[in-house]
């Protein structure tokens, strides 16, 4: 998956950090970001957290940052990262939750990520996927909601990654056929 | 042809047309295909879903930032607005507009490809049975999980276009709610085995 650290994106060999100032206005990235970070969280509250964190940990790092034409892939790059692991404590405060319910003898949410999909029907679909797709492995995860969801070019979702294009074409192929194994049984 | 390559194949083809060859085996594999096309109709709903789960976000980020719906460069609030772009740029936004309006007739008249055939319903639409359609000139109209039919193109006589839709969804009225989806887009029932 992505490293912890954020990515030195680009080829510039400028070694002074970049001017945060000659930088595009962030507040016309913030929806994008916003949406991104949503389409991994699925919580607009989570959305918030993600990016304002984002923004904070690039502001903290800008000087990794290369090449300034690289700004918004860059972001993205650190949304996605973040998004990613407050699902992880999400899931994590999730497990504790339901194993709390479990010691009191307390009934057991029904649907939540890591669990089988149950029958579905209607509007349910739409919450059947996005469990589905919150039980791919992260690098699967990612590959599809940036190519379905974001709807970027394989090149350009591999410069986020930071893997390459055809490792990403199959990261994706193999996230449709997982969700197809998830899913067919109850759609 | 074999299964390998036919599902490799049928996943390019959701990147960009294949070459005539490639897309005439798999066409033929899939005819013939059992599994292949039980892969292919349970891909489908999936594909709709990641549509829908698309347009969701749209809609979230839509509700959240106001003011981001529409690109401020598109915002021509005024005829001063307009006039105070140069010349050159008019002149290319007209050109735009007009190749715009174009290639609109020119995909309105086009005979349909499977790749077109998907189409919006209400969420709870259903089809007991197999549904047809005669000159369904079937788009992608709109956008919710859990809210599509999928519509496969049936080979007729030229312009005139059959669909067979497989609901996505369990089942309730079938006739009525499959009828008003389409009914927008211009399609007809007709007898089943017509």
């Amino acid at each position: 998956m992505l490293d912890e650290s954020p990515p030195a994106v680009g080829s510039s060999s400028a070694a002074a950090p970049a001017d945060w100032r000659g930088l595009p206005d962030v507040g016309e990235l913030r929806p994008q970001l916003w949406r991104l970070a949503y389409r991994f969280c699925w919580n607009g509250a989570d959305a918030d957290d993600a990016v304002q964190d984002a923004l904070l940990r690039a502001a903290e790092r800008r000087s990794q940052l290369l090449d300034p034409g690289c700004w918004a892939s860059w972001l993205k790059s650190i949304v996605v990262r973040r998004s990613l692991e407050l699902r992880r404590e999400a899931a994590r405060r999730r497990g504790r939750e339901q194993s709390g319910c479990a010691a009191a003898g307390g009934a057991r949410p029904e649907s939540q990520a890591g669990e089988g999909v149950a029958a579905v029907a209607g509007a349910e679909l739409s919450s059947a996927l996005k469990a589905a797709i919150g039980r791919l492995p992260e690098r699967q995860q990612t590959a599809i909601v940036l190519r379905h969801l974001e709807g970027m070019e394989y090149d350009q979702i591999a410069e986020l990654m930071e893997i390459n294009a055809a490792t990403v074409r199959a990261q994706v192929r193999d996230a449709r056929e997982a969700l197809r194994r998830m899913l067919s049984p109850v759609i | 042809m074999d299964c390998r390559a036919a599902r490799n194949a049928w996943h390019d083809r959701l990147d960009g047309p294949l070459d005539a060859e490639r897309a005439a085996r798999l066409e033929r594999h899939l005819r013939n295909c059992a599994d292949c096309q039980r892969f292919a109709a349970e891909m489908q709903p999936i594909l709709a879903g990641l549509d829908g789960l698309r347009a969701e976000s749209d809609s979230a980020m839509a509700e959240r930032f106001p003011r981001s719906a529409v690109p401020k460069r598109l915002r021509l609030a005024s005829g001063r607005a307009w006039r105070s772009y140069g010349r050159a740029t008019r002149f290319a936004v007209a050109a735009a507009v007009l190749l715009a309006v174009a290639m609109g007739f020119y995909y309105a008249r086009r005979p349909l490809k499977p790749d077109d055939a998907r189409v919006a319903a209400p969420a709870d639409v259903r089809a007991a049975a197999p549904l047809r359609f005669e000159r369904a000139r079937v788009r992608l109209v709109g956008s919710s999980a859990a809210e599509f039919l999928v519509v496969s193109e049936e080979s007729r006589a030229p312009r005139v276009h059959i669909f067979h839709l497989h609901a996505v969804l369990p089942v309730t009225d079938a006739g009525a709610a499959a009828t008003s989806a389409l009914a927008a887009v211009g399609a007809r029932p007709v007898e089943a085995g017509s």
